[in-house]
């Protein structure tokens, strides 16, 4: 019986030691492919045989299926500026020129990286659906219903934003630490 | 000594568990993406899912502003032939993805210069004359795997025009 529990006892902590150990390799460990400009960033081996495994790992449970770097740049954004996970308590505004790429587009995922159930479907804005201001710029809302200009849903809870670059420029893709991208601005918060 | 064991059996445990499941996990997930592909049209067959949004998304981080043709395939007895028109005017692309989730080939609108593809898929090692005419040849890098086709609704007013061309692509085993 002592036997026993000792080594159920080792399975149980081997185990989560195995899997904790994974889960903090992935999802809080910085990748060596990972590129930062302001709250977005991106991991530039997405897709490809290059990357490393953990990554793939990553990708493969949020964001399967997602194109490799020669046709796609996805940038993700999960806090603001301040380093604040982004939350439906707050409203937000993405603001700029359309970011330079053939098509592009954000779209705000759930906790479980699930499309945000919304009236009217306000789950994207791109670079068909926008309406810009007179300068070309970008005005886009990010409230819990997606009301605002151009808004998109955030439901009510923690969401991630995903702006899709679908064949960026070539200044883009060579640079894109540098590419000028929307710039997200945190709004009024909610208790 | 006895903890010492202990110890050493956590870490043997721990080393498994991790190596294991970051091994196996990626093929373990697109088996499960590709099985719900499959019990839509079956193997080797052309799935045309709706356009994504909250109720009817499956596959995480879909995008709504696409339309997605699925194919999940099994080379590992015969070739599978894909074929797609190009709808004009919007951004295309024919994805091809192994087990392990790597994107190891994609065609997009501009690079599909006839209007269309007509695509051979292989098992790792097959020899690229066994292509049909008029067909270009992608080894898969494991025998198992899916195509994903991507349509861009550029326009609202032409959704049914886009839904209709795209779904003419099909896939089959030769």
């Amino acid at each position: 019986m002592k036997f026993l529990v000792k080594w159920l006892s080792a399975l149980i902590v081997g185990l989560a030691l195995g899997f904790g150990s994974l889960w903090y390799m992935v999802f809080k460990a910085t990748p060596p492919a990972i590129v930062t400009n302001g709250v977005w960033h991106t991991n530039l081996n997405v897709g490809s045989a290059a990357n490393d495994a953990y990554s793939r790992l990553q990708i493969a449970i949020t964001s399967i299926l997602a194109l490799n770097r020669s046709e796609t740049i996805y940038f993700e954004a999960t806090k603001d500026a301040e380093g604040q996970t982004l939350t439906a308590a707050c409203d937000y505004t993405l603001t700029g020129p359309p970011p330079d790429a053939r098509w592009w587009s954000v779209t705000a995922y759930g906790p479980n990286d699930m499309l945000i159930h919304s009236t009217g479907d306000r789950y994207s804005a791109s670079a068909a659906s926008v309406e810009t201001g007179a300068d070309g710029s970008v005005t886009i809302a990010l409230t819990p219903d997606g009301s605002g200009p151009n808004g998109i849903a955030t439901g009510n809870g923690t969401f991630v934003l995903l702006l899709r670059l679908y064949q960026p420029s070539e200044a883009v893709a060579a640079a894109p630490d540098a590419a000028r991208l929307l710039t997200l601005t945190k709004g009024s918060c909610r208790a | 000594m006895s903890f010492l064991r202990w110890l050493i059996g956590v870490v043997v445990i721990a080393a498994i568990a991790h190596g294991a499941a970051l091994y196996f996990g990626p093929s373990l997930i697109m088996g499960r993406v590709m099985s719900r592909a499959a019990a839509v049209s079956g193997i080797n067959a052309m799935a045309y899912p709706p356009r994504p949004n909250a109720a009817n998304n499956t596959v995480v981080r879909s995008s709504p502003d696409l339309l997605y043709n699925i194919c999940a395939y099994d080379v590992s007895d015969k070739p599978l032939l894909v074929t797609a028109e190009v709808p004009p005017g919007t951004y295309w692309s024919a994805a091809f993805y192994d087990l392990n989730t790597d994107n190891y080939r994609v065609i997009n609108d501009r690079q599909a210069t006839t209007g269309g593809i007509r695509v051979l898929v292989t098992k790792p090692g097959t020899p690229a004359a066994d292509a049909p005419a008029g067909a270009e040849t992608i080894v898969s890098p494991t025998t198992r795997g899916l195509v994903l086709i991507r349509t861009l609704i550029n326009d609202e007013a032409n959704y049914a025009a886009i839904d209709d061309a795209r779904k003419k692509a099909t896939c089959r085993s030769l």
